[in-house]
């Protein structure tokens, strides 16, 4: 039995050895793995893009401004003419995650409050901002804190000892001469309220406390962010593995050999092929749409015959991207592994999962490269924010680019791997 | 005499491996041509390079009078192919893939359904109409591939080991059929490992090691090869000459 075991295990290996496809991938993919889980995988942004409008004109705001500034973890954004509408308007463009105005006469008039937005469309960074302000508030109230203090010891110390002084006026004069001398020392020596020993914790003004205000996703919902990437990774998922497994599954039981012997042109074959999965993606695409608006509360806030059109530019790539893995698998088996090797990295660096700004910058170099990196903003500015063409222009003309180079490649080698 | 088939000095090589040698052979319409040879002979690539499906890489040819080069998709339109691995979709029924076939050489509406009785008739498959293709028996399933490649009523039948794999009594029902065939003016270039069958052809061609080495009337190959025994000992002396020399 154990020989019969030992045999079969063995002629295992011959063809895993034979195979070097399989083994290529059995070596790529724990160390694709071991990078994407070990450096790539945080959901905590590095630095947060913030943009501070100082109209405070008082030192508690030139404080906060200072700690703000200084604060190592924001980059801030230089508006063009500082106000609170420049900032909404920073958010909407996707430039700034935290806008924080300083109002004026803050904490020297009472009831002024930071006021601080936050980009909700931006989930992960809008979170990691709203967690490190008060850290980065913290020198500033500090220092207000500090000089609150020490403002207020002086003070109380004088009042102190003008008490204390009039107190012991007061006594001494109650007192029969002759006994002034004695009385004077019991007081010295008595345990008076040492103005040394009075202590003042002051406590956080209001001023101290931001009010935050999260524009576009205003209860920072993950749903939210993650439907409108869905979309396209389920149409990519769909389309790029079903016409992989599709083409493959006729060259495996012999029937495109027949196929190439008829009338049918490669051009037409390819397309015959790719229809059919073509629809299958656009159902997909039309039950994770109503799945967000009608399931999750989502509204659509773009314009949806422009958001349709790009979306074909993503299946285009990724229907190509199925042909192509088509024409180098023999069979189904490795078609679909092949499609797993090539959509894995798109599903976990594009920032559809984990935001960007918290990859290293090598990992962040190979995410551009993914044509998915470029729907995904697509598909979230589109959804939640409404922007146009007018901002997304640059990942429109990636994805675009792509799609022409994808179908392109996959037409000419799927007519070479035909005729 | 006009020929099916028509080839000058045929070549495919594969890197520095030479599939078909320098065939050049000619196949009178309406005859049926006996393509013999061990495995590996090249047979099949010189049926690949006659249907356009394969580029030569030497010589010229000419299919139904269209150029192997140019014509290919002429040839495709009027020929008709099957292989030994009966090129069925396993998961669609019987009428299905008669449909589909049907379809891809451009039968449609009224002549596409006429066309599917005339061979589920002619194939013996009228109960089997929505019989899924994989639960067929060997022999049906045969006839099923047989009637999907001559759907469109090709002038020139290419059939690679189609006979392979089925039990006699398919075997005969399917050369009935291929006579029927030749009769109405069909020409038929079939490989294959049975002697029995390679007697019934009209004429034969023996290959190996990608040359043509023998040519003719299976009665003149005994008469030349035969050594006194039958056609099979033609066969296995060719074989070995050839892989002697």
């Amino acid at each position: 039995m154990v020989q019969r075991i030992l045999a079969l295990a063995q002629k295992e290996f011959i063809q895993i050895r034979r195979d070097r496809r399989t083994l290529a991938m059995m070596v790529a993919l724990p160390i694709l793995w071991l990078i994407l889980f070990g450096y790539a995988f945080s959901f905590d942004v590095q630095e947060v893009a913030v943009a501070l409008v100082d109209e405070s004109g008082t030192a508690a705001g030139g404080a906060v401004a200072r700690a703000v500034r200084s604060y190592e973890r924001f980059t801030l954004v230089d508006l063009a003419a500082p106000s609170e509408t420049a900032i909404r308007e920073a958010i909407f463009r996707g430039e700034v995650t935290m806008g924080i105005v300083i109002p004026p006469g803050y904490g020297e008039q009472p009831d002024t409050q930071l006021q601080v937005l936050l980009d909700g469309a931006s989930l992960f960074a809008a979170q990691t901002a709203a967690r490190l302000l008060p850290g980065a508030l913290e020198p500033a109230q500090a220092e207000l804190r500090a000089d609150l203090e020490a403002r207020t010891r002086v003070e109380v110390e004088a009042r102190i000892q003008e008490l204390a002084e009039a107190r012991r006026a007061e006594l001494l004069a109650q007192v029969p001469p002759i006994m002034r001398a004695q009385v004077e020392e019991m007081l010295a020596r008595a345990h008076g309220p040492s103005p040394d020993e009075v202590t003042i914790a002051a406590p956080d003004p209001p001023s101290f406390i931001p009010a935050i205000t999260t524009l576009y996703n205003p209860d920072l919902r993950t749903a939210n962010v993650m439907i409108p990437g869905l979309l396209g990774l389920v149409v990519m998922f769909m389309t790029t593995l079903m016409t992989a497994l599709g083409v493959v599954r006729e060259r495996e039981l012999g029937t495109m050999e027949q196929l190439v012997v008829t009338p049918l042109r490669p051009l037409e074959l390819m397309l015959g092929k790719i229809l059919p999965y073509l629809l299958v993606g656009a159902v997909d695409f039309a039950l994770v749409f109503a799945a967000g608006l009608y399931l999750f509360d989502l509204t659509f806030a773009g314009n949806l015959p422009l958001f349709l059109l790009l979306s074909l530019l993503l299946v285009l790539t990724t229907l190509g991207l199925g042909l192509l893995i088509s024409t180098v698998s023999q069979n189904q088996q490795q078609a679909m592994q092949l499609a797993m090797f090539a959509m894995l990295p798109q599903i976990l660096l594009s920032g559809f999962i984990f935001p960007l700004d918290a990859m290293p910058k090598a990992i962040k170099a190979i995410a551009y490269l993914l044509p998915f990196t470029h729907f995904v903003p697509i598909a979230q500015g589109m959804f939640i924010k409404g922007q146009g063409l007018d901002l997304l222009w640059p990942q429109v003309t990636v994805l675009a680019a792509y799609a022409v180079v994808v179908v392109g490649l996959a037409t000419a080698r799927f007519r070479k791997r035909i005729a | 005499m006009t020929y099916a088939i028509e080839t000058q000095g045929l070549t495919r090589r594969f890197g520095r491996f030479t599939a078909v040698d320098s065939v050049s052979l000619t196949v009178p319409e309406g005859t049926v041509m006996g393509l013999l040879g061990p495995n590996g002979a090249g047979k099949t690539t010189l049926i690949r390079m006659l249907l356009g499906a394969l580029a030569p890489t030497a010589g010229t040819g000419r299919v139904l009078g269209h150029d192997l080069r140019t014509g290919a998709e002429a040839i495709r339109q009027r020929v008709g192919y099957m292989s030994q691995r009966f090129s069925l979709y396993r998961d669609l029924t019987v009428a299905e893939n008669l449909a589909f076939f049907g379809r891809v050489y451009g039968l449609r509406g009224d002549e596409l359904a006429r066309r599917q009785e005339e061979l589920l008739a002619w194939a013996g498959l009228l109960d089997q109409r929505r019989t899924i293709a994989g639960d067929l028996g060997g022999g049906m399933r045969q006839r099923l591939a047989f009637a999907c490649a001559i759907l469109h009523r090709p002038s020139l039948l290419l059939l690679d080991e189609a006979t392979s794999g089925v039990d006699p009594m398919s075997r005969r029902r399917f050369w009935d059929l291929i006579y029927g065939l030749a009769d109405g003016g069909t020409t038929v270039l079939v490989t294959t490992h049975y002697m029995d069958e390679a007697a019934h052809c009209d004429r034969l061609a023996m290959m190996n090691a990608g040359r043509l080495v023998a040519v003719g009337t299976p009665r003149e190959l005994q008469a030349a090869h035969g050594d006194g025994g039958g056609l099979e000992q033609v066969f296995v002396k060719l074989a070995r000459v050839s892989a002697e020399a």
